[in-house]
């Protein structure tokens, strides 16, 4: 009777819960089995979770990505249109100003206190406002290389006198020198360039992230700083033409390698859906098999259950008609 | 035949009568103790030297008793005492695994471990990553140091057990001195020993369960006392059985045997070990499983100390440092390959990275606990992922472990802590399936046994009546010869 009773204690539990009673005791051995499943069904839950992380930060990526390339659009068919034109050269100009802002706010995006476009070195902004008071060393550089190459700052109204091939010599040496290592990592950039790399499956790491060091980065700043702050308004048409036809040149190639880089995230992108859903096609498997080892089957417990109180009932009848059984009650 | 040879009959059956009623009534005095084995009166009749009937007399006393059947009983008591005692201390091992829904067991506070890794491996510029992967590193390294102390308390209380049993044994064996000395002597002299006989039943029965005995009848209901194994412990005097307990216990500690006059029973020196009983249940859960489940955990730690160990970064050839998770012979790792007695209670956390010991957790992502030259974020980038991708790939990498473990030698870490569970809790399932089969046994012997010597108290009560019937019908007798006797006095008068 009393393995009676344990046996309806425990079934009760099994149908309040629907769970083994014990389920080390029944599985034996195979809770090897439901521990190892149950580590893995949470570990692969943890990288689908770190997986959403990844693909907002790629999202928020593509979009100052698309921002980048939107702007130097605009900008290249500002200055393609207008070229040529000295009333247009202050326009391009300021328009140029606006880029190297926007550039520079773009690639120091921020998402949960880390800067996207700084490679491995997320807690630091990878520019620094090239307008900034005082003037920081991206325009220090700059106006450094000018005075250097021509002996006057940029506005000099005497900038007017330099010819076309001087200009182009100073586009191609020490001005395009600016944005070549080791000076575009000490004057304009502390981004590393080495990208985060997100382990994206158990056993799959992915590139998501960008860094500011990109070749195309360089170029559209390249480009920009060069239209808004070498003296474009002053300078004579040939010199102008010169600056205007090396910033399309850059810009167009800029444009195609950020358009690269929106593929390549955009790869990454697919990439992180991909493994999720895999993950979350083997998380629901493994979770059907931990039920399966774990789980009681609803109707068998429940008539088992009504087996065992049944028969407990008999017992007790049993019990009783016994001892009301005895000699003494007829002598 | 005279009236008084008939009146001297009456007499003797009224004796006997009077006798038969008194056991009838301890008869049903002791139906209900299992001890107590059904008594009956043995008679005989009297003849008288001129070769006439005398009556009846008591020659004895007689007891129900089925040897094989007891013999039966000691044995299957030995065996079921036996793995009572070692399925209670499976079970309090089981505790450090518990229900798996808990996540409670080593193997799945492994599995957090990992998982807090992932997510520290996908931030590493988040300090609140940081701190949770910690967390995790702390509650894993605690997990191994509760584990360890729990194990090795069902040590030092198995050990307590067979102290206690060891006295009970040394107790027994006086009473059974005492009742075997009574139970000669009243042979010897013919007196009614068989309550005696009935206390040493239960005196054996009850020493059964301690320790697995066999035993040997001699002339005059003198026994001889063995062990299962042989060991002589009861002839005509109670042998000594001595215990040293132990009474606190690490993972290093060995268990003291327990000797017979001097003869080890248990333990490796014993050359005769007794294969049941309580003490033996005991021996094997102190001596075996516990240490097996200890040298799990162990290897456990000992995996998690390489696993997160700091490699030289420098090309100077420095050895491998402890990383993250120390131990008291920090920094130099432990043999690899090779079981370190102890580890998984001595493993914590390296203060240099716990923050409320005056550390820094970036130490984790960064390397160069050990120094300069363990440094992996040598550029000091805030997102550096490689330590910590390292510490998964880690994890996830096979390594060898000591076969004195009884695990798969070859395994990751994540797979050899969950075969540790899957060892333990086979063994808790195969103990009590085992104890089940054996418990069913015991009863069923003791059934059959109590059917053959125990009190029927029906048949008591018929028994009873008839003695009833037999009583007056000797009084009618002794009534009617006095009326006849009176009739001839009257007669002669």
């Amino acid at each position: 009777m009393l393995k009676q009773a344990s046996d309806i204690t425990k079934l009760t539990s099994e149908m309040s819960t629907g769970r083994k009673a014990d389920v080390g005791l029944d599985l034996g051995a195979g809770t090897a089995e439901v521990v190892t499943l149950r580590s893995e069904f949470y570990r692969l839950n943890a990288i689908m979770d770190t997986n959403a992380l990844v693909s907002s930060r790629l999202d928020v990526t593509q979009a100052a990505l698309d921002d980048v390339l939107s702007n130097a659009e605009d900008f290249m068919a500002t200055i393609v249109g207008i070229s040529g034109n000295s009333g247009g050269a202050k326009v391009s100009q300021s328009e140029a100003e606006a880029g190297l802002e926007l550039m520079v706010a773009r690639l120091n995006t921020q998402l949960n206190g880390s800067y996207l476009f700084a490679g491995l070195n997320t807690d630091a902004a990878p520019m620094e406002n090239y307008y900034g008071t005082p003037p920081g060393a991206s325009k220090a550089a700059v106006d450094a290389a000018f005075v250097a190459e021509f002996g006057i700052t940029q506005d000099d109204p005497a900038v007017a006198n330099i010819s076309a091939t001087d200009m182009e010599n100073f586009l191609t040496g020490a001005y395009a020198n600016l944005f070549a290592d080791p000076a575009w990592g000490n004057d304009w950039s502390s981004a590393s360039d080495q990208v985060i790399r997100s382990r994206i499956s158990t056993s799959e790491l992915a590139e998501t992230s960008v860094s500011a060091n990109d070749d195309a980065f360089r170029q559209l700043m390249s480009a920009y700083t060069m239209v808004a702050d070498l003296g474009a308004g002053d300078l004579n048409e040939g010199a102008y033409n010169a600056v205007i036809k090396k910033a399309t040149e850059q810009l167009g190639e800029a444009i195609s390698g950020v358009t690269d880089l929106m593929a390549k995230m955009g790869a990454a992108q697919q990439r992180v859906a991909n493994a999720s859903e895999r993950l979350s096609i083997q998380t629901d498997i493994l979770n059907d098999r931990i039920i399966e080892l774990e789980n009681v089957d609803p109707t068998e417990t429940s008539a088992k259950l009504e087996t065992a109180l049944t028969q407990m009932e008999i017992s007790y009848a049993v019990t009783a008609r016994i001892s009301q059984l005895s000699l003494i009650n007829y002598l | 035949m005279s009236l008084s040879v008939a009146l001297r009959v009456a007499q003797s059956s009224l004796a006997a009568r009077q006798t038969e009623t008194a056991i009838a009534s301890q008869n049903i005095s002791g139906a209900n103790s299992s001890a107590y084995s059904r008594k009956s009166v043995l008679l005989s009749s009297v003849v008288t030297s001129s070769g006439q009937s005398g009556g009846v007399k008591v020659s004895g006393i007689g007891r129900a008793t089925n040897d094989p059947l007891y013999k039966t009983l000691v044995q299957a008591t030995s065996v079921a005492s036996s793995q009572d005692a070692y399925l209670d201390g499976i079970a309090r091992l089981a505790e450090t695994v518990g229900d798996t829904s808990l996540e409670s067991s080593p193997a799945a506070y492994l599995g957090q471990l990992q998982i807090s890794m992932q997510n520290y491996a996908s931030d590493p510029n988040s300090p609140i990553q940081a701190q949770a992967a910690l967390d995790a590193a702390k509650d894993m390294a605690n997990a191994l140091n509760d584990a360890t102390r729990l194990v090795q308390n069902v040590r030092a209380s198995a050990d307590e057990d067979i102290d206690g049993s060891v006295e009970n044994i040394n107790s027994l064996l006086d009473q059974l001195e005492t009742l075997n000395t009574l139970i000669v002597k009243g042979n010897q002299s013919g007196d009614d020993i068989t309550s005696a006989l009935d206390s040493r039943d239960q005196v054996l029965l009850s020493l059964s369960e301690e320790v697995g005995i066999t035993t040997l009848s001699r002339e005059d209901g003198d026994i001889v006392v063995y062990t299962d194994s042989g060991v002589t412990l009861f002839e005509t005097t109670a042998r000594d059985v001595s215990f040293e307990r132990t009474p606190t216990y690490d993972a290093t500690t060995q268990g003291n045997a327990i000797y017979v006059d001097g003869v080890p029973i248990t333990g490796d020196d014993a050359i005769m070990p007794i294969k049941s009983g309580k003490i033996h249940g005991l021996t094997i859960l102190r001596d075996d499983a516990t240490i097996t489940y200890q040298a799990q955990l162990d290897e456990v730690a000992r995996g998690l100390i390489e696993a997160f160990a700091e490699t030289d970064q420098s090309a100077g050839g420095l050895p491998d440092q402890t990383g993250l998770f120390a131990y008291s012979g920090s920094p130099a790792i432990p043999a690899t390959g090779v079981m370190s007695p102890g580890l998984a209670g001595d493993i914590h956390i390296e203060s240099a990275v716990d923050p409320d010991q005056g550390g820094t957790t970036d130490l984790m992502r960064d390397g160069g606990i050990n120094g300069a030259s363990y440094v992996y974020n040598t550029a000091g980038e805030a997102s550096f992922g490689d330590r910590i991708q390292g510490y998964l790939d880690e994890l996830d990498a096979s390594r060898t472990f000591d076969i004195d473990a009884r695990l798969d030698a070859d395994d990751t870490l994540m797979g050899f802590a969950t075969n540790s569970v899957g060892w333990l809790e086979s063994a808790r399932k195969s103990a009590s399936a085992d104890l089940e089969v054996q418990t069913v046994v015991v009863q069923r012997t003791a059934e059959s046994l109590s059917n053959v010597t125990g009190v029927n108290i029906d048949e008591e009560m018929t028994l009873l009546l008839d003695i009833e019937r037999g009583y007056s019908a000797a009084a009618k007798l002794i009534s009617t010869v006095d009326k006849m006797l009176d009739d001839l006095l009257a007669a002669v008068r």
